[in-house]
């Protein structure tokens, strides 16, 4: 069922067994995973079913790191989050992303990539992949091209897979709404925005959730389990603006939340001609007639490589050369207006074709090299609250994003690599851009990320060097959860919708046991 | 052809044309010329970036930096190598830098050692 919450009385009081605080891919997810079950789930959505410049201005922040995208429109405040906006791409995190490495400083998790392995399967469902299914091989038969035939000691290609096949991804607003609503014991409310988390004296418990309305007034919401599943900018910055219990901000006592905020780095790296045009269709992913196949190659360094170069996860792709690949929206001229850039997506929705497989692509004798990569998890790069307060009255965010010399290194050596092999295969020869091969930690105007945010309530065995242990719960605070790519210790090469609903299907699972 | 491209080949070519009636063609011998003539490199570019990519070689390696000292060195290089020919010889042996990590990165082509040093010699007998 649902309730626009703005019809509520002021100081009314909602009370449930299992509270999402935020209604995006992990929220809805988690929330699809309790439908039908006799406990209660409330889900509390920020903004409504429409997207609105008055809740986007909520996510106005200050920039005090290095150039980036306004949040106001990266992020979308509104029934389904950011799925509304999003291109659908989707890989599995690698088993190297959750190791700890000692060459990246930061690295590890408290679980590993097994651990999420069932989940992952689930997720594929959840976000309606053509397949659960990630070897290259038995994609070899199932779309144009095969892999290349690379030494797998050292390299492998890693596939991704789009979100609706060859048509348009799943935006969990649209594609679920029906679902949420019907379900009888899950009762959303939209026009819902927490303000505050309230805890126990100690801070070692949330008693409850203050949702406010831009009128002043105010409800109360109470559950013994809450799960916030906003993004990791939000989610941190809740966090820190909760702090009538502990004046640093809830489960913050050791100054990790926040810290370690992450994107991944996407950007135009070297070039490959080959003597005679050629199609690459593994890999390209662009057919002749401007389509896309439903699963797409990319080459990456395996962990022995990455392990003996010191080299963060990263992988190439190819592209036709000159071909921005990002469609533009770059950190300077990324639209303000939210709105702008679902109207792009809508266009984008309604042109792709959905009957997918065996398309022609353009023969080339050069191909830009793209490289996607983690960053190097860095505590300086992070979320903390702004002087300045949002109409709601809650502290704005101050993102500080950095990047690293290790960060611009990784991308140089996995490229010079990646030349190697290619000359190795006798395909062609590689040329780094001019950018690259300065040995300094500059980096040029056409950089972009995948407006993917990580870290800031990250994940670790000990609460001096993260914000939740291997259950998502907020170290020292029993009864509070997250669920949100801000639990991610390192970011991988993934786009990260996967793993974010795979880890909420897991994060389902523990409190299910909890309940139940 | 993106800005950068255009640039690099137009500031080629500008260079080109004065220097063009200075270059100093030595016809190869008959050995010289597979030595002297780096496959790949010569089907993805032209006799441009051969010489350019010759010139900044011997700058980086100065020891290497004469007509005698390239040649035998890959003439040592082909010799451990098997095929029918020369030319053979040397086109394996550039596979086997790659493979082994033998490279190296020149105005930001990465580039097998072997294939490196033939842009060197082209670079010596058409200076």
């Amino acid at each position: 069922m649902h309730t626009d919450a703005r019809t509520l009385d002021d100081g009314r009081l909602i009370d449930g067994d299992l509270c999402i605080v935020g209604a995006g891919a992990a929220g809805i997810s988690m929330a699809l995973d309790w439908a039908d079950r006799s406990e209660r789930v409330i889900l509390l959505e920020g903004g409504g079913f429409e997207v609105s410049s008055e809740m986007q201005a909520l996510y106005e922040n200050a920039n005090s790191g290095r150039e980036y995208y306004p949040l106001e429109s990266a992020r979308l405040h509104f029934f389904g989050g950011t799925t509304g906006h999003w291109g659908g791409l989707c890989t599995p995190f690698d088993p190297i992303d959750f190791a700890e490495r000692d060459w990246v400083p930061h690295s590890g998790w408290p679980i590993g990539r097994e651990d999420l392995a069932p989940y992952y399967r689930d997720a594929a469902g959840v976000l309606r992949l053509p397949s659960p299914n990630w070897d290259p091989n038995y994609w070899a038969n199932r779309r144009s091209g095969a892999p290349l035939a690379v030494d797998e000691d050292r390299w492998r290609t890693k596939m991704w897979q789009w979100s609706g096949g060859a048509g348009p991804p799943v935006r969990f607003g649209s594609d679920y709404r029906t679902e949420i609503e019907q379900a009888d014991n899950i009762h959303l409310f939209t026009h819902a925005n927490v303000c505050n988390i309230v805890a126990n004296e100690s801070g070692s418990r949330v008693e409850e959730l203050t949702v406010r309305h831009f009128n002043g007034d105010e409800q109360t919401v109470r559950a013994p389990h809450i799960v916030l599943a906003c993004g990791a900018v939000q989610n941190a910055r809740l966090m820190l603006a909760s702090n009538d219990q502990v004046p640093v901000g809830l489960g913050n006592e050791h100054d990790q939340v926040g810290r370690h905020f992450m994107e991944h780095v996407e950007i135009d790296s070297a070039r490959l001609v080959v003597p005679e045009a050629q199609s690459l269709p593994f890999y390209q992913l662009s057919s002749d007639d401007g389509q896309s196949s439903p699963a797409w190659g990319l080459l990456q360094p395996t962990r022995h490589v990455q392990e003996k170069r010191k080299t963060l996860n990263g992988a190439v792709r190819f592209n036709r050369e000159a071909v921005k690949s990002n469609d533009a929206f770059t950190f300077d001229d990324f639209p303000e207006d939210a709105r702008k850039i679902l109207a792009f997506i809508e266009k984008s929705d309604a042109e792709s074709d959905s009957t997918g497989a065996n398309r022609s692509f353009p023969e080339l004798t050069r191909f830009q090299l793209n490289t996607r990569m983690e960053q190097a998890p860095d505590p300086a790069s992070r979320v903390t609250l702004s002087e300045e307060t949002d109409a709601l009255g809650v502290p704005r965010a101050d993102l500080h994003w950095t990047l690293s010399e290790q960060d611009k290194r990784s991308i140089r050596v996995i490229n010079e690599a990646v030349g190697q092999e290619l000359g190795r295969i006798g395909l062609g020869r590689v040329q780094l851009m001019r950018w690259l091969r300065a040995d300094d930690a500059s980096w040029p105007d056409f950089l972009t990320g995948g407006w993917h945010h990580m870290g800031t309530l990250r994940m670790a065995e000990r609460p001096e060097n993260g914000v939740v242990d291997e259950n998502c719960r907020v170290h020292g605070v029993d009864n509070l959860y997250v669920a949100s790519s801000a639990v991610f210790s390192t970011g991988s090469c993934a786009n990260p919708t996967l793993t974010i609903v795979a880890l909420s299907l897991r994060l389902s699972d523990h409190l299910k046991g909890i309940v139940g | 052809m993106d800005r950068r491209q255009f640039l690099e080949l137009g500031g080629t070519s500008a260079l080109a044309l004065p220097l063009a009636g200075s270059i100093a063609w030595i016809e190869p011998t008959d050995e010289q010329r597979p030595l002297a003539r780096p496959d790949m490199l010569t089907r993805v570019g032209d006799h441009g970036l051969t010489r350019r990519l010759g010139r900044r070689y011997r700058r980086v390696f100065p020891e290497e930096n004469d007509t005698a000292t390239l040649t035998g060195i890959l003439r040592r290089s082909a010799a451990g190598e098997e095929g029918p020919d020369l030319s053979t010889k040397l086109t394996a042996r550039v596979r086997r830098d790659f493979a082994e990590g033998r490279t190296l990165n020149l105005d930001g082509w990465v580039l097998a050692r072997t294939e490196a040093r033939q842009c060197g010699l082209f670079s010596v007998l058409h200076s």
